[in-house]
């Protein structure tokens, strides 16, 4: 029995040791980070398939060109278990052992300033998904986010509310403790009050909590006319609708949180959702979202049976968008292609559309990718577009 | 203070602390009879909150049915499980640990890989709502309060009143003087073990309507039902229902009035002071 | 139910065995080669590795081994402390709250830190020492995952709340002759961290040599009978987990200079698992133990990685294996094996106790 582990270890570290060693000159190693375990696996697995989904098109015949030679996109994904010291750590395998040039995602609160510790200083490319404002700036010129943030999208939903539902004078906020849903709740706080919209109530609630009950019930007591999910994950937030359902509270609700709505529809169920407003963009798989996306969208589904999310659309974008912006430049190097994408400064025919690469404003330096959102309302248990949103 | 707010806070008090006595008597048994804690305890909640989700909601056999399959199949599980790996740590707490945490890693994984990383929804047991003194309640929640009900007060007088549950509560009390009895020790200590897992199984499937199900959510069930066996005293079978009941309410009612983060604070205080103060736990039960 | 307060943490096989024995000198000489051979390599290895990703490796797994002896001081009296990761976040929110908010220069940040960690040590200590087995474990575990919740909810002003801190100090460079040591480099980290663990190396053998932890290793932690000959296991418990805490709280600094980052989530029951895994895979009933199991797990966990996002299974499944096929960790392993590291009285006929 002892001989038989002993040889299986030996097997599997063996196996473990040797494999994706291959050096092969035609491979563009890309490194993708994210939470892969723990409560925000979610969003690093949407990171994870959003970049498998793009190499597993680009191979063979469908290769990418670059400066003459053909190359093949090989993800080295890593779990940051939404771990500052974690992410710290499998930043510097990517850089100094893997030696990537492009870190393409990675997702949740202080983890994305712990990996551009490394990636700046090493002069690697890094996109990725997390909030803070100070993740951008012209001390970190290698960086891009790729989804808009709460600043970037309050102000927009709230000037869409004051106009189309001015009867909402009060609205309640409810996120989660962590620091996406402190700083979503942030800004909405802020593009609530420069409208003159009352904030009754600011609820944060702690990771894993299944019963909100006890906290609605205290928040529909502050009598809000909107009930905003802010930065709410998209499991939570279902919970959180069908839980205000069954307490019978029938005012507007809203989820200025970039919120995928197909698995909030399919975990809260189509009459609990009926009503929300959302600022989405678009629900990926409807007949009214863009064509490219759509396609994007039905085959993610093939690849890996789930529904795909806005993260994995915008993933798979900045994979576009770097690869063009690669073959225009005619080189791999990290800082020209930065250079190349804060230059052409729009992309056309993304799976997201057009992107637009702003940010001067707010941070100094153009890192921020910013695409058309859509206003829209679940009706029937489906996400309609309402409005198309400029940032 | 209002009254529905407060007759609100309570139904959704009792239909937690149902789940929470189910979840953690079986905890309390585990411990009671291999002296060890079972870190990989809420992972049976989850498994059968999965095989309803499977079951009741693709499948669409009837409740009911669901609850005995996966209250069985929980049963046998635990069987195979004390047989195969919990029976080599009685008395290890440290490295029955580390072992259950190891395995409550290994079966939220391989759920993963079968249902996804996305929540998703079971639908009501039971459609509607029933009006009890001047609130609306699910009746997925009612269902879950008496159906919890009547299988803690079936599994308490098992325990309490039969043969079987007395030898159970001798081996917990002593082992050596058990077997010395004629009592077949390891065999009622598979049971005890069993019986303890099929109830969290159950649990799962109770709550599966009310929340969402994902490979995730055992774990907090785990902590909810260590502070339960703490404040009832640990292994205590009676200390256990009043302190899950109690901690549902403290839940259910106290949340409408103190914020979150500060509710589950003081949860460990308590805990933290019961343990300093009084380890024969809050529920004022001797271990008996 | 029974009574379970004089129930012990760990099973060893052996325990009955153990008697006081005198030391041999012979391994201490032995253990004076190995410790200077040990030194060259470790000292040299930053020059050796392939890239600086194994030296930021080799500064986890030392930092790994002090933090899994810091735990293993109290745990060989047979207390198993989950609050030693709360007081490290402790160590690490002191260190980045003084730097933040009042500029602190490093080395004052870093003694504060040590000595908010002592004291929090020893007041948990004073509360909860006297609760045994189960109670102590359980007792240490709320402080944990309280210590959590505190961080980042409480006094945001201070700790930063959800976003947690991020340091502006840099550790100075080092100067030592005609070399200059930038100690913010990874080699730095990594000789920073290899001093720590020569530090916890140095106390966890001090401690293990003592009369007192003689006398209370032999009765395997059971207090009245300790007491019974003279020894205040108390207060001796008390000691060891005031240098335990003060070792965790020095980690828990290093940690923050070297993330710059400091966030209560990684302050989580995960990494308290991971350290009482270093423990009991190497097996706690001899000091190179935890070292032994803090080396092997780091290593496993590197080559885990390479799995993506199914790590935490392969990880769940080799404690589930380990524990299943070598209960007694690896020291264990290594006594029935190849008869080495074993208590030194059972080399002696005349100490040898018959097993009850």
């Amino acid at each position: 029995m002892r001989r038989a582990i002993a040889v299986c270890t030996a097997l599997l570290v063996g196996a473990v040791g040797c494999g994706g060693d291959s050096e092969n000159g035609d491979r563009l190693r890309v490194g993708v980070l994210g939470p892969l375990s723990g409560t925000a696996a979610p969003f690093g697995i949407a990171l994870e398939n959003g970049a498998r989904l793009y190499a597993d098109e680009h191979r063979g015949e469908n290769a990418l060109e670059i400066d003459g030679s053909m190359y093949e996109v090989e993800p080295i994904v890593y779990d940051t278990e939404g771990d500052v010291g974690e992410t710290a750590v499998v930043t510097e395998r990517l850089a100094f052992e893997d030696e990537v040039n492009y870190i393409v995602g990675n997702a949740v609160g202080a983890t994305c300033e712990a990996a551009q510790t490394v990636t700046e200083a090493e002069g690697i490319f890094f996109s990725f998904v997390c909030f803070g404002r100070t993740n951008l700036g012209e001390d970190k010129p290698l960086s891009f986010r790729v989804l808009p943030g709460p600043d970037e999208v309050a102000p927009l939903m709230y000037d869409w509310i004051t106009e189309n539902r001015p009867e909402v004078d009060r609205v309640a906020l409810i996120a989660p403790a962590d620091q996406s849903g402190v700083d979503t709740s942030a800004a909405i706080e802020d593009a609530a009050g420069e409208r003159d919209i009352e904030v009754v109530a600011n609820e944060e609630y702690e990771r894993g909590t299944q019963e909100f009950t006890p906290i609605l019930t205290r928040i529909v007591g502050e009598q809000p006319d909107m009930i905003d999910l802010s930065g709410s994950a998209p499991g939570d937030g279902a919970l959180i609708l069908r839980q205000l359902d069954s307490l019978g509270y029938e005012g507007e609700l809203a989820w200025t949180a970039l919120l995928d709505p197909a698995p909030v529809i399919e975990a809260a169920g189509q009459e609990v959702v009926e009503g929300l407003l959302s600022i989405i963009g678009w629900d990926l798989t409807s007949e009214e979202s863009p064509q490219p996306l759509r396609d994007f969208a039905r085959r993610y589904q093939e690849r890996f049976d789930e529904p795909a999310t806005l993260i994995a659309a915008a993933q798979y974008a900045t994979f576009e968008i770097l690869v063009q912006s690669m073959q225009e430049a005619g080189t791999m190097d990290p800082t020209e292609v930065v250079e190349q994408i804060a230059q052409q400064g729009t992309f056309e025919d993304t799976v997201l559309g057009t992107v637009t690469i702003t940010g001067e404003e707010t941070y100094g330096i153009n890192r921020q990718f910013i695409y058309p959102l859509v206003v829209s309302e679940t009706v029937g248990g489906r996400q309609t577009p309402i409005e198309r949103v400029e940032p | 203070m209002d009254l529905s707010e407060l007759a609100q806070g309570a139904a959704s008090g009792l239909s937690l602390g149902s789940i929470y006595v189910l979840v953690a008597l079986g905890l309390a048994l585990v411990f009671g009879i291999l002296r060890i804690i079972n870190f990989a305890h809420g992972e049976f909640l989850m498994l059968g909150a999965i095989a309803t989700f499977y079951l009741f909601g693709r499948d669409g056999l009837p409740f009911v049915v669901v609850l005995v399959i996966v209250g069985a199949a929980g049963f046998l599980t635990g069987i195979a499980l004390e047989w195969g790996l919990y029976r080599r740590f009685q008395s290890n707490l440290l490295g029955a640990f580390v072992m259950s945490l190891g395995l409550s890693l290994v079966i939220q994984m391989m759920v993963r890989e079968l249902f996804g990383v996305q929540p998703r929804r079971v639908p009501s047991a039971i459609e509607g709502v029933t009006r009890f003194g001047g609130v609306d309640v699910a009746n997925s929640r009612v269902l879950v309060i008496v159906a919890g009900a009547l299988i803690v007060a079936a599994t308490y007088l098992a325990i309490e009143r039969t043969q079987t549950g007395r030898a159970l509560r001798a081996i917990a009390e002593n082992r050596d003087a058990a077997s010395l009895m004629g009592i077949n020790a390891p065999l009622l200590a598979s049971l005890g073990f069993a019986l303890g897992t099929a109830m969290a199984a159950v649990a799962g499937v109770l709550v599966s309507p009310l929340f969402s199900v994902s490979s995730g959510m055992g774990v907090d069930y785990t902590v909810k039902a260590f502070i339960v066996i703490i404040l009832g005293g640990m292994g205590s079978i009676r200390g256990a229902i009043v302190a899950g009941l109690g901690l549902g309410l403290l839940e259910g009612i106290g949340g409408i009035y103190v914020d979150n983060s500060t509710l589950v604070l003081a949860e460990l205080v308590l805990v933290g002071l019961t343990l300093i103060v009084r380890p024969e736990g809050l529920a004022g039960v001797t271990p008996a | 139910m029974t009574d379970v307060s004089s129930q012990t943490l760990s099973r060893t096989p052996d325990r009955g065995k153990r008697a006081v024995g005198p030391r041999a000198t012979g391994a201490r000489r032995a253990g004076g080669v190995v410790a200077a051979v040990g030194l060259v390599a470790v000292v040299s290895f930053p020059s050796v590795a392939a890239n600086a990703y194994q030296v930021t490796v080799g500064a986890e797994l030392f930092m790994n081994v002090s933090l899994a002896l810091s735990l293993w001081l109290l745990l060989v009296t047979g207390s198993l402390n989950m609050g030693q990761v709360a007081v490290m976040a402790i160590g690490a929110y002191t260190t980045a709250a003084l730097s933040v908010s009042l500029s602190w220069p490093w080395w004052l940040s870093t003694l504060i830190a040590v000595l908010v960690a002592v004291v929090a040590g020893l007041i948990l200590g004073l509360i909860t020492l006297r609760l045994k087995g189960v109670y102590f474990f359980l007792v240490t575990f709320a402080f944990l995952e309280a210590t959590g919740l505190f961080f980042s909810n409480y006094f945001t002003g201070v700790f930063g709340g959800q976003s947690g801190l991020v340091l502006t100090e840099r550790l100075p460079d080092l100067t030592v002759g005609p070399l200059e040591l930038d100690l913010n480099s990874p080699e730095g980290e990594y000789l920073v961290a290899a001093a720590i663990a020569a530090l916890a190396c140095y106390v966890a053998s001090r401690l293990w040599r003592s009369s007192a932890g003689l006398v209370l290793r032999a009765l395997g932690g059971s207090d009245s009978l300790a007491e019974s000959v003279g020894v205040s296991t108390f207060r001796h418990r008390l000691f060891a987990l005031a240098a335990g805490s003060a070792i965790t709280g020095l980690v828990g600094s290093y940690y923050a200079y070297r993330t710059r980052i400091v966030d209560s989530n990684d302050f989580d029951l995960s990494l308290a698992v991971l350290i009482v895994a270093f423990v009991v895979i190497g097996g706690s009933s001899h000091p190179i133990g935890p070292i032994l199991g803090a080396v092997l797990v780091t290593l496993l966990n590197e080559w885990l990685r390479d799995l993506g996002s199914l790590r935490q299974l392969g990880y769940g499944a080799a404690l589930v294996l380990f524990m299943l096929f070598v209960p007694n960790g690896l020291v264990g392993l290594a006594r029935s094996r190849w008869r080495i590291w074993r208590p030194r009285d059972l080399r002696r006929p005349r100490a040898r106790v018959s097993s009850p």
